[in-house]
Formats: structure tokens, sequence, C-alpha cells
């Protein structure tokens, strides 16, 4: 028998792993998108595409197909709010990145670390604090009308905007750190030479600190817009759970709603939507890597 | 004479460090000016004050006549080439050219004609399409210079750009940014720590120590009379000795020194007592040479050849060890071999007494 | 930060305005929140938004709630099991990764072993939910410590990887021309050299196997519920100043898992 080598022995495990445990699994899922549901939950092994047609049309009392927005709301709330999400992450990082890229070496550090701190601590503990803050009641509420800015309002909680603020402060980051490090990586020669040659501040930031920082751009985008697009918690508990996302409505059908073959086609749906923005982005990175 | 650049009285602090300490000198128009020193003298700084990319923490620096102070890099008529180039990546040769004139919002047709006539200049017309990494060391430096050259500035700055070149690359160069200052007509100034380039290239090279002016002068003034010890360090090889100064009359004064000899040097002002150092340049002392001022035995201690000369330390007899050059001039010429007993010799005007 | 400089016009090229004001911003934002909690962790009144006084009487009332600490107990066994054995499993990887000679398919191995991050989280819960069912795993500490085994891989092989990428090749030739066998010099110098490597790989493991929430939400049950799936439960049932007191205990934690690890990380670059 042909020895094998360190190279297979090593590599073995990971693959076992994660081909049992990440690959079977969506096999599975992609099998079970194509089943007919089971109204005593689970699934049934009979080939249906109802699974697929219920995402746009659903059944009226007399069993015609009608077309129901309900879930499309949904996918379009979640793409918008991801969407949002990554650009407001993107818009408030590009800043602090530079900032911290400009300070001294033990400042940088220090910043460094406050911005990868909150990782450390429990998403569930960093979104109930936005709770705390929002609720009715809430500090912020409170504060609001203390400096009398607000009278009477409603709360401030179960919105897309509190959803927002939650996202955005859980994913920001991810964001951070790959812009800092592509801000890092560009020779500061470079904005000099481009301020030499009579260009201004803001003409240096878009001719050329921005395309030469676009990696890091691209790489803090997927970071926060596909975790994004799966986000269970924040609409739980700052959406009040009436304005759901896509992760929520895949979540219901393996709960509640037990109708696994629906959740298996929405997740197939969800990871579609990973998929084409992934590949979308891995065209343009590497139309980047044409200049480099 | 209309000056390009006028410094006067400028520091610069970072925290307690002086990095410039109250400098003021002028730079003549169409000069090709040289700031030469050793890393850390404060030759960098100056010129990245006079780019905008530092503020002095004192004092004024004027471009023709108006004061700069208030402008941003971005507004200033100076352009710079950049040690290692800074060719922006993410653009071609050309549009790396152009970039000066797009700001200053020349016309698409204007652009293109000075981007053709500047690759022209720098004879790197077949290289427009070309990205800055598929370029040589040798290639970038030229399309920085290009690019510098562009809008026309009226100084253009060269912070050590032929540093990042290999030798043979770096001395072809050196004869083209000559050439390319007479062309254009366009003051220069050049930062460098490299004393050969400084003395080939410059109209006139201010050497700096520690943040100070320690003597500004044509190349020649600077090599034959250097104004003190460090600058004849700095500047070439020398054989240096500690000396005394003897009698002095209102013409001359008398050295005594380690050498054991007659030595008188015009009077520069020296006290009876005052110590001094003394400088011979290598190449100014003779082997074996025939009707010296000045004549003394002594013995070859070492020999390093080096192809066009060679260099001998002379052990001499009262156990000074001088660096003697001599030139090969005629192939198959005499090679002094170690231990072997020689005269040598030079004349008096060749001595310098160094005071600081 | 020197608050006076930031208000000195700065002509310098690389200096951008209004940079330094949103980073302050950005920073208050970061760490509002936070604030928030331990301050209300500290106040006596059952109403939260309205302070009484300072106590520590929540911090009693956490350290004895039984549910926290069996949630505490559980999430912690997961954790331990879950990074060592992603650690071991990445460890091994990212040798024959960044090491190995004529590695077949190490673009592919590469993003195999990073799968995990590729997809958002809520797609793996699901899956292995799926998964378990058909295999008729019931025990939910096991399929806790299978699912957190598998998406703490990555975390455990990335910092790995950055050292042994950042780690002179010519250290292990070195030693190889120094007689030592390939045994010996894995053991004497490339094991020591990558052990600050192994150690972030396996802290960061041991805290995202701790935090998780939306997999171990979908997959517990059956008796085990971990931690963040039970401060989810209490936060369901609204504000509470005990709730703010278990919050800062935890962020407490998180710092003094973090901070050493931090330290570790940066002296070994």
């Amino acid at each position: 028998m042909k020895k094998l080598s360190l190279n297979f022995w090593g590599l073995l495990p990971a693959y076992l792993v994660m081909s049992l445990l990440m690959v079977l699994p969506l096999l599975i899922i992609f099998y079970v998108s194509f089943m007919s549901s089971d109204p005593y939950g689970g699934y049934k092994a009979v080939f249906s595409l109802d699974s697929y047609t219920q995402i746009l049309y659903s059944y009226d009392w007399d069993e015609n197909l009608v077309l129901n927005l309900q879930y499309l709301k949904i996918i379009a709330r979640t793409l918008l709010l991801s969407a949002a999400t990554a650009i407001i992450c993107l818009l408030i990082s590009f800043p602090v990145a530079y900032y911290i890229s400009r300070q001294s070496h033990t400042m940088k550090t220090l910043l460094l670390y406050l911005v990868t701190l909150p990782f450390w601590v429990s998403m569930v503990v960093r979104v109930y604090a936005w709770v705390l803050i929002l609720s009715n009641d809430g500090v912020l509420e409170n504060g609001l009308r203390f400096f009398g800015l607000i009278g009477d309002i409603d709360s401030l909680l179960y919105n897309n905007g509190a959803m927002m603020v939650g996202m955005v402060y859980t994913y920001i980051p991810l964001m951070i750190l790959p812009i800092y490090a592509s801000i890092e990586k560009l020779d500061s020669r470079l904005i000099e030479a481009a301020s030499d040659l009579y260009s201004s501040r803001m003409n240096t930031l878009r001719r050329i600190i921005l395309p030469l920082c676009k990696p890091g751009i691209v790489a803090g985008f997927v970071l926060v817009f596909v975790p994004s697009l799966g986000t269970v918690l924040e609409p739980m508990l700052l959406g009040g759970g009436k304005t759901m996302m896509l992760g929520n409505l895949i979540q219901n059908q393996f709960g509640v709603a037990r109708n696994w073959s629906f959740g298996a086609s929405l997740t197939v749906l969800l990871l579609c939507i990973v998929l084409i923005f992934l590949m979308f982005q891995a065209r343009r990175t590497n139309l980047n890597k044409e200049f480099s | 004479m209309k000056h390009a650049i006028n410094i006067k009285n400028v520091s610069k602090y970072y925290g307690d460090y002086r990095a410039i300490k109250d400098i003021s000198f002028d730079i003549r128009d169409n000069e090709f000016f040289t700031l030469l020193g050793p890393s850390g003298c404060g030759k960098t700084t100056l010129l990245r004050m006079i780019a905008g990319f530092e503020i002095p923490s004192g004092g004024v620096i004027k471009l023709h006549g108006t004061d700069i102070q208030a402008l941003p890099a971005h507004k200033r008529c100076v352009n710079t080439v950049f040690q290692n180039y800074a060719l922006f990546p993410h653009m071609n040769v050309a549009q790396n050219i152009g970039f000066g004139l797009e700001m200053l919002k020349w016309s698409e047709e204007n652009i293109a004609a000075r981007v053709d006539e500047m690759l022209e200049l720098v004879h790197m017309r077949p290289f427009a399409a070309r990205m800055p990494a598929a370029l040589s060391g040798g290639q970038q430096q030229r399309i920085a210079l290009a690019r510098a050259l562009a809008p026309k500035p009226e100084v253009l700055l060269l912070d050590e750009p032929l540093s990042a070149l290999d030798l043979k690359l770096r001395q072809s160069m050196r004869d083209e940014l000559q050439q390319l200052q007479r062309d254009t007509g366009i003051t220069f100034i050049f930062v460098t720590h490299d004393q050969e380039e400084a003395l080939a290239m410059s109209d006139r090279i201010c050497v700096l120590a520690e943040g100070e002016v320690q003597q500004l002068s044509s190349p020649n003034e600077i090599y034959e009379n250097p104004i003190n010890k460090f600058v004849a360090d700095f500047i070439g090889e020398t054989n240096f000795m500690a000396v005394t100064i003897g009698a002095v009359n209102s013409a001359t004064a008398a050295i005594t020194n380690p050498l054991g000899i007659q030595l008188n040097v015009p009077n520069a002002g020296y006290r009876p007592g005052q110590e001094a150092t003394m400088s011979l340049r290598p190449e100014k002392i003779s082997i074996n040479t025939q009707g010296l001022e000045v004549n003394l035995q002594g013995e070859i201690v070492h020999r390093t050849y080096m192809g066009g000369y060679t260099h001998y330390k002379v052990r001499t007899a009262n156990g000074i060890e001088l660096r003697v050059s001599k030139r090969n001039t005629i192939s198959n010429d005499t090679e002094y071999q170690l231990q072997q007993r020689v005269d040598i010799g030079f004349s008096k005007t060749s001595v310098r007494v160094l005071c600081q | 930060m020197n608050i006076s400089a930031l208000f000195k016009p700065n002509r310098e090229a690389t200096h951008y305005p209004g940079f330094g004001a949103v980073g302050i911003l950005f920073f208050s934002f970061l760490y509002f929140p936070i604030l928030v909690i331990i301050t209300y962790s500290f106040n006596s009144n059952r109403i939260v938004s309205v302070w009484q006084g300072f106590s520590w009487k929540w911090y009693a009332s956490a350290l004895q709630n039984e549910g926290l600490l069996n949630a505490l107990q559980v999430s912690f066994t997961v954790a331990l099991f879950a990074t060592l054995i992603a650690t071991a499993i990445a460890t091994a990887a990212a040798l024959v990764l960044s090491r190995g000679k004529n590695v077949k398919h190490a673009k592919l191995s590469q993003a195999v072993v990073n799968l995990p991050l590729m997809l958002p989280e809520i797609v793996f819960a699901v899956a292995i939910l799926i998964l378990f069912s058909q295999l008729g795993i019931q025990n939910g500490m096991l399929k806790l410590i299978l699912a957190h085994s598998a998406f703490c891989i990555p975390f455990a092989f990335l910092p790995i990887r950055a050292r042994l990428q950042g780690m002179d090749n010519n250290l292990e030739q070195a030693a190889q021309d120094l007689y030592a066998t390939p045994l010996v010099t894995f053991r004497r110098i490339t094991l020591p050299l990558i052990a600050p490597g192994i150690f972030a790989g396996a802290m960061l493991s041991f805290v995202i196997s701790m935090d998780d929430f939306i997999t171990s939400n979908i997959v517990s049950g059956g008796g085990a519920t971990t931690l963040p799936v039970y401060i989810f439960s209490l936060v369901k049932q609204g504000v509470s100043p005990e709730l703010n007191a278990i919050s800062t205990l935890i962020m407490v934690a998180s710092l003094l898992i973090a901070t050493p690890c931090w330290l570790i990380a940066k002296r070994s670059r």
C-alpha cells in the first residue's frame, strides 16, 4: 500500500469535520428544500417546488395561488438594512481608520485595542445595552427629555432604525480593521506627492487614497454585509419581533412554524444571495488586482 | 541677483529635539544646489519644509521673494522627486505624469502634449501605457522626474533620488540630471548624503550637520578649502594630525606638527598656543617624486589596490601613519611593496589648518 | 491624544480635518452603551432607569442565580471541548498549508478550513440542526460541542497561520543544517515559535464559542442552555438591574481574557 504523506494526515481532520458538519448539512438543506412540507412538522420525502413558490405566493381560501408580498417584504428589508448597515459602517470607519493610522505607535496600539475589545464581549450583552438605552423611559429618552428636546414620544425601540443602530454597533469593528490595514500599507509619500502636484485634500482622497484602499474597503464591506444578511438577534431584541429579517424567518420555520422545507428553501435563497454578492465582489477585486 | 529661495532664521523642533537650528541662506536662480550631510543632519527636513510637507517652528522661507509660509504644499510652485519615487501605483506612466497638470486644470490637449514632451525628455515615450510596477528602478526614476517637471515648477526638489539605484545606473543618471537641469533652466535643490554625487553635479553645495550649516560654497572650494574638521572629514579622504599654533606674526603663523617639519601658513587669526587640526589629502602626497617642498622618509605598511588607484599607508620616521593615494597612470607601473622604504613629499600649500 | 492639537490648524498634506472628530464620536458610540450597563448595574433601584443609590446587591443576587450558574457551566464545558478540538485540527491544517511540501489543492483546502467564515451563521445553524435531527442525536451537550468545534476551526486557524507565515522559513532550515532531525526541529524550533499563535487561536475560539448565540439558540435544547441563550431569555423578559450586573460580570470576564491575549499577540509580533 502506498504510504500516505504527512500532508494527508494533517489535513484529514479538517476535511472530515468540514464535510460532515458543514457540507453534508448544506446538502441536506438543499435536498429538504425540494421536499414537501409536513403539516405535523419536519418534511415529507415527496418532491415538490411548493416551498419555493411559497416565497412569492400563498393559497387563498379557495386554494388558488395569489401573490403574497409578505415574505418579499422581509427579503427586501433584509437587503436594504444590510446594505445600509454596511454603508454606514463604511462612512464611519474610513475616517476612524485613517485617524488611527495617523497616531503615534503607542496610541495606535491602544486605539486598535479599543476597537477590538467589544468583540470579546458577548454579542447578546452588547445588543442588550441598546435595549437599555433605547427602551421606554430608557437612558436616551430620559436624557433627551431632560434637555427638553422631546416631549412624549413613541418608543425609540422596535423599529428599523433601532435595528440598524444595533447592527452597525455589532459589525463596525469588522469594517475598521481591514480598512485600517489597507491605510497602513499606503505609503504616506503618495499623499505628499499628490499634494506636491497641486492636488487638494479632497482630490487626493478621491484620486489616490480611496482607490488604493479599495481592497480593504471591499473586504470590510463583505465582512459586514454577509453576516448582516443573516442577522437574527437585533431584530428579535431591537426590532421587537414584528419587524423580521430573513434570518428570523428562517429560524421560525425550524422553530415555531415547523415548516422545514420552507425554511430550507429560504436558507437556499439566502445562500444564493450571499454567493451572488461574493462572486460580484470577487470579480471587482480581480479587476483591482490588475493595477498592482 | 534674484534668489529662487531665501531661507531666513528657519528652525524646526520635534518636541525637545532641534532638527534645524536657526538656518539662513539663499539659493540662486537656475543653479544646481545640493544639501549634503550625513543622515539625521536635517537636510531632508529642510527640503520638506520648502515643499510644504513640514511647517518650520520659526523663520521665513521665500520663493522668488514671496513668503510661502501660508501656502499648503498643493499651492506651492515647487515639485518634488521622492526618494522612492512615490509613483501612483494605480495609474499608468502617462496618467502619473499628467496628474499635476490635471490638478492645475490644464486642458486635455495641453496635458497630452506636455506628457508627450516630458516622455521625450526622459526618453520614455514607448512606456506611456505601462503601470509603474512594470518598470525598472531607473525607469521609475525617470518617470518621477518627468512627473515633477511637467507642471514647470519654479524649483525642483530632489530627495536622494539616486539612492535606490545601482552604481552604474547612478553614475549615468548623474550626467542626465545635470543635463536636464541645464536644458530646463529650473533651479534644482538636491538632497544627498553621497559626497561624490554632490561634488559631481552641483553648482554650489551646502554642507549640513546636526541641523546647522557647516559650509556653503562651490564643490571645488568645499573640497580644497574645507572650513572645519567636519567638512574636511565628510568630503573626501584626508590625513588629520593634531597641531599647535606656534609663533604668529601679522602675515603668517608657524605650525608645530607631529611630522616635525617647518610649516608656515597664512595667519587666519590664530593665537599662539592654540590647538588645531592639520589636514592633508592623500592624493596631495607623492611617492618617490623629486622637487617637492617637504620631503620625508617612510615605510609602506599597508596597500590596497583599487584599479585606477592604489591606496598606501606609509609610516614616517617619527611613527605617523599617512594615507597616500597614487594614480596608476602607466600600466605595469611600479607597485611599491609592503615594508619597502620610500620617500614621500608634498607641497606646503596642500596643508590646511582647521581650528574647529 | 492631545486635545488642544485637535483645534490647531494642521496644514500637513496627510492630515484630514474632521476625521479626528469622527474618531472621538465613534469611540464614544462604542463605549457609551458599555458604560451605561456598568453604571446602572450599581443602581439600588429595581426600576432601572431611575437612579436611587449605589449598591452591590444585584451582583450578590446574580451570583446566586442558579439558572445563570448552570448556563455558565454548560458554556464553559462546551467552549473548553470545542477549543481543544478546533485548535488541534487547525494547528495540523495550518502546519501542512504553510510548511508542507508539494501540498495539492492548497487553495481549496484553505477555503474548506475557512468555510464557516463565508456563510451567514444562521445558514450553518439550521443546516446542522437538520443533520442532528436526521442522525437522531439528542444529547444537547454533544450537539453544542460538535457545532462549536466546526465553526471555531477558522478562528483558531487564522492566528496560527499568520504566525507561521510571519516566521522565517530559514530558522527551520538552519536547525536542520545544524543536524536536527525533522521531528526535533518541529519540537525545538517550530512549536515554541508558533506557540503564541496557537495560544491566540485557542483563546479566540474559546471566546467565540462562549459568545455564540445564533447556533446555540437553535441547536440547544435537551437540557443544555448556554450563557448567551440564557441571557437572551432574561433580556426577553425585560430590562432588569440584575441583568445589568450579569452583563457587567461578563464584560469584566471578557476583558480579563482579552487583555493578556492582546498583550501576548503584540509582544510576539
